[in-house]
């Protein structure tokens, strides 16, 4: 049983979302405003946060850099602009994750997993020599099995090389041609739509949402990479 | 026309413009000897006259030889010869040779009863030609003497020898030995009616013919010359039709000068010629017949190049002109440069004090009369000076002032203390103007930002609601529900707020890229690897629609400037379109091109519906390529959205629809690298 923090300033919201979590054995603390908020996290014991970006008064922003003066608990905000600077700008603040409104709510049970599985169960856990590891992926290239969030995911042998070789490389662009090259071993021939495809695959097993990944990051017109997550 | 090619004709052509040269050099002498001697209005007289005087005095060498041999007991030829020489068989010319007392020394054998008498003629002295050398003062001034006094005959010998000094230079040595003889007088004469065939039949036979043919000079020299010059005009036709070869590449000055070069040696060579062996005539001759080639070639040359329009430019002198011309210019650009880099106060000053300077100058040249003047002039520019500084420094910050508004736009106003009249006024109508400015401005970046805003508030105040609307109906499809009614109004429900939350994504989306309310963060980006990572996302999609993907990637690496994020929205868009309006079982067709610095994306499908709308009006707003369709998600903004985005970027979007054929086109200006 963990303990879920919910901070939106419309009920209807809070209230649909309680109704989600409570389905998924979650105790639910509700809170319409960042004050409310920060009350709740300092009287119980909150697993994890879902918090409103756009709230009268305090906002998300300014509420979760005062949680986070004392506090590591995950955080998913709640955003209902789309734009890459607020993501950017809630990531920097120290958000772990983003949904953006309106959101599906298997997106949202899927995301609250996936952060406390990493929070609560894999944190710390000392890496073996032969395990990579970014974010909730792990990679053991001894057992050739790759893991998200503790599931095992089933990767062709092709998909496991691609993973790997940007797992190896953390925030380095590979362009469609230099995956070839070190994969395939040989010299690319028009291969551009064949990683393509294979990265598409790769993501729709390890992203929650493949059409808005944060593991495996197109970098449209260059390539791909495995974008370095907090706490690596 | 091909005998114009042959080369005989050539040679033949020179041969006759030669003939018709020396024809027309002929007869013009003649016509020239003709007007120089009044033949036209003595009928010859004259000419005659001059020719046997002429004829006659070429004889007194041969007289002079007579008489040495007749003092020497006739030693070296015998005195039979000299009668046979001078016998009226074989000449024409008699005389008398006689002394200073009028008694006859020697003379012809005979005299013809009828003659040309050449009168009481003195036979001219010797003219001395003497080598550069150095002569005792004494006889030079004898020689002198001597020369000068060709009146009379004299006989002397001189004798010529060379030695060395003391200082080893070489000294001549000259020595005039004079005899005593006083001077003689020789009569010459000649026969009436030439007796015998000689020299001076002979020539005076031609003179008898030139005098003859005195009317028709005029018109052989014209129809020769006429003819000469077709001959020429013809050649150089044939010639000009040649392409310009070695020839044509020297600069035309250097061929000049090169031929003035080659007649100087051609009179040096001249000048060392004896003349007199047969040998040197020929040498002359050929010499005439070269330079007549190069003449003609020089001719044919210019006209070649006259003809391939070098004739000017292909000089030494034009390069030379053209680079001093540039010179100039670029010095007069930089004289103005400097001269507009100049504060207008400095421009000002330099001409004022130049105007100053000139007009006393001009003072002192012409007016110059009288201090009140000059206490005039020098009154006036002490008080229009201080009056011209002054105006030209509140022009100057009045300029000051106008700069700043048009280069950074309205601020603080210009400065209007210590301006009047109309320079006050001036610097008002600018103040007014930039408050005019300044206003627009702050309304323009108001509005701009009311807009920003209104965009992102509408998005979340419609997202907000549509959340909740979303998730409670996603809660009443997992409630249980007995009436099957209800059930299909909760499916209705479902599928109208999915299509509502697209639209409204679509609609901010629309909003933000026409208006250019978006980040555009500019970069390198391949469009092979861009089409290929799109082709990719969307491999699956087609797939399930049976649609064959036909991917064609320029060889040339096509990289544009652009934000790959937003161009992947743009194909993202294109890809979506035709996976849902393809007609199943075709190809779709995706290619990149680079052309003429340009490179392009073009996608191509068949669509399944025929497509009613043209190019243009499917990528307006809300418009739909099939007006019978209405289910589906579609918000018809997608392809809007492209257009507007791909213009953010730089690129052109254009679309063409020709019958069921859809191709949309992206270009943009590649890259330099």
């Amino acid at each position: 049983m963990y303990n879920i923090l919910v901070c939106d300033d419309e009920k209807d919201i809070v209230s649909a979302l309680k109704i989600y979590l409570s389905s998924g054995d979650y105790q639910v603390f509700e809170a319409y405003n960042g004050r409310e908020a920060l009350s709740v996290l300092a009287r119980e014991d909150i697993h994890l946060v879902l918090l409103d970006i756009m709230m009268p008064g305090m906002d998300g922003i300014e509420t979760l850099t005062r949680l986070r003066e004392n506090s590591n608990v995950p955080v998913i905000l709640l955003t209902a602009k789309s734009e890459d600077t607020d993501k950017v700008l809630g990531l920097d603040v120290g958000a772990d994750d983003y949904i953006t409104k309106p959101f599906n709510p298997v997106e949202v049970l899927a995301r609250v997993k996936s952060q406390l599985r990493r929070y609560l169960q894999l944190g710390g856990g000392a890496v073996q020599p032969k395990q990579l590891r970014i974010g909730g992926v792990e990679l053991d290239d001894a057992a050739k099995t790759v893991t998200v969030d503790g599931e095992a995911v089933n990767l062709t042998p092709k998909e496991y090389d691609i993973l790997r070789l940007l797992m190896q490389h953390p925030g380095q662009v590979f362009s469609p041609k230099e995956i070839y090259r070190a994969v395939w071993d040989e010299l690319p021939l028009n291969a551009d739509n064949a990683i393509a495809v294979h990265i598409r695959h790769i993501r729709e097993k390890i992203e929650i949402d493949p059409a808005d990944p944060r593991y495996l990051v197109v970098v449209w017109g260059k390539g791909y990479k495995m974008m370095p997550q907090k706490g690596d | 026309m091909d005998w114009k090619n042959k080369l005989w004709v050539r040679i033949l052509a020179v041969i006759v413009f030669l003939l018709m040269l020396v024809g027309a050099a002929l007869s013009a002498a003649g016509l020239w000897l003709c007007v120089e001697t009044h033949v036209y209005s003595d009928g010859g007289a004259y000419l005659r006259q001059e020719a046997l005087y002429t004829l006659a005095c070429r004889m007194d060498s041969t007289v002079e030889s007579y008489y040495y041999d007749s003092q020497n007991g006739f030693d070296a030829y015998g005195r039979e010869h000299w009668e046979q020489v001078f016998s009226p068989e074989n000449t024409n010319f008699f005389f008398r040779l006689k002394d200073a007392d009028g008694k006859v020394v020697l003379s012809s054998a005979a005299r013809p009863s009828q003659y040309h008498a050449s009168g009481e003629l003195d036979i001219p002295g010797h003219e001395m030609k003497v080598l550069d050398a150095e002569f005792s003062s004494a006889a030079q001034r004898q020689v002198r003497v001597e020369e000068l006094n060709k009146s009379a005959w004299r006989i002397y010998n001189v004798d010529q020898w060379e030695d060395t000094d003391e200082s080893g230079k070489t000294v001549y040595h000259l020595s005039v030995d004079y005899s005593d003889e006083p001077p003689l007088t020789i009569e010459r004469y000649i026969a009436k009616d030439f007796t015998a065939r000689d020299e001076i039949s002979f020539f005076m036979g031609w003179v008898d013919r030139l005098i003859g043919a005195r009317n028709a000079l005029p018109w052989l020299t014209g129809v020769f010359s006429v003819l000469a010059l077709a001959a020429l005009v013809f050649l150089l036709i044939l010639s000009a039709r040649r392409k310009p070869g070695w020839l044509e590449k020297i600069p035309l000055d250097v061929l000049v000068f090169l031929y003035v070069c080659l007649v100087g040696i051609t009179f040096d060579i001249l000048e060392e010629l004896a003349y007199g062996e047969w040998i040197e005539f020929i040498l002359i001759g050929l010499m005439g017949l070269v330079w007549m080639f190069l003449i003609l070639r020089f001719v044919v040359s210019i006209a070649i190049r006259a003809r391939a329009g070098t004739l000017w430019k292909n000089n030494v002198i034009y390069h030379i002109l053209k680079l001093l011309w540039r010179f100039c210019k670029w010095f007069w650009a930089a004289l103005k440069d400097l001269a507009r880099s100049l504060p207008l106060f400095w421009r000002t000053a330099v001409i004022w004090i130049a105007l100053c300077f000139c007009e006393f100058i001009g003072l002192a040249m012409f007016g110059f009369n009288g201090e009140r003047l000059l206490f005039c002039w020098f009154l006036e520019k002490l008080v229009l000076t201080p009056l011209l500084f002054f105006a030209v420094l509140s022009m100057q910050r009045l300029q000051k002032g106008a700069r700043r508004i048009a280069e950074q736009g309205p601020g603080e106003p210009v400065d209007l203390t210590h301006m009047y009249g109309a320079f006050r006024e001036h610097g008002e109508y600018l103040n007014h103007i930039s408050d005019g400015l300044q206003a627009a401005v702050e309304e323009g970046v108001r509005s701009e930002r009311m807009k920003a805003e209104l965009i992102t508030n509408v998005s979340h105040d419609i997202k907000t609601p549509l959340t909740s609307i979303v998730n409670y109906v996603d809660l009443l499809e997992k409630e249980e529900l007995e009436n099957e009614k209800a059930k299909s109004y909760v499916e209705v429900l479902s599928r109208q707020a999915a299509r509502l939350k697209k639209l409204t994504e679509d609609l901010v989306e629309a909003s933000k890229a026409s208006t250019g309310n978006i980040a555009v963060n500019f970069a390198p980006t391949d469009l092979n690897v861009l089409l290929g990572q799109a082709a990719g996302e969307f491999a699956d999609r087609f797939r399930q629609k049976e649609l064959e993907l036909v991917l064609s990637t320029a060889p040339e690496q096509p990289v544009i400037r652009a934000d790959g994020q937003l161009l992947w929205r743009v194909f993202s868009n294109l890809m979506t379109n035709i996976v849902k309006y393809a007609m199943p079982g075709t190809r779709v067709y995706l290619s990149t091109a680079v052309k003429d610095g340009k490179a392009a994306v073009t996608f191509r499908n068949i669509s399944a519906a025929p497509l009613e709308k043209s190019g243009a009006e499917l990528s307006e707003r809300f418009v739909r390529g099939d007006a019978s369709r209405t289910g589906g998600d579609g918000s018809g903004l997608g392809l809007s959205i492209a257009q507007s985005l791909t213009e953010l970027q730089g690129g052109a979007f254009r679309i063409t629809v020709d019958g069921d054929l859809f191709k949309a086109e992206l270009t943009f200006p590649t890259e330099k690298s």
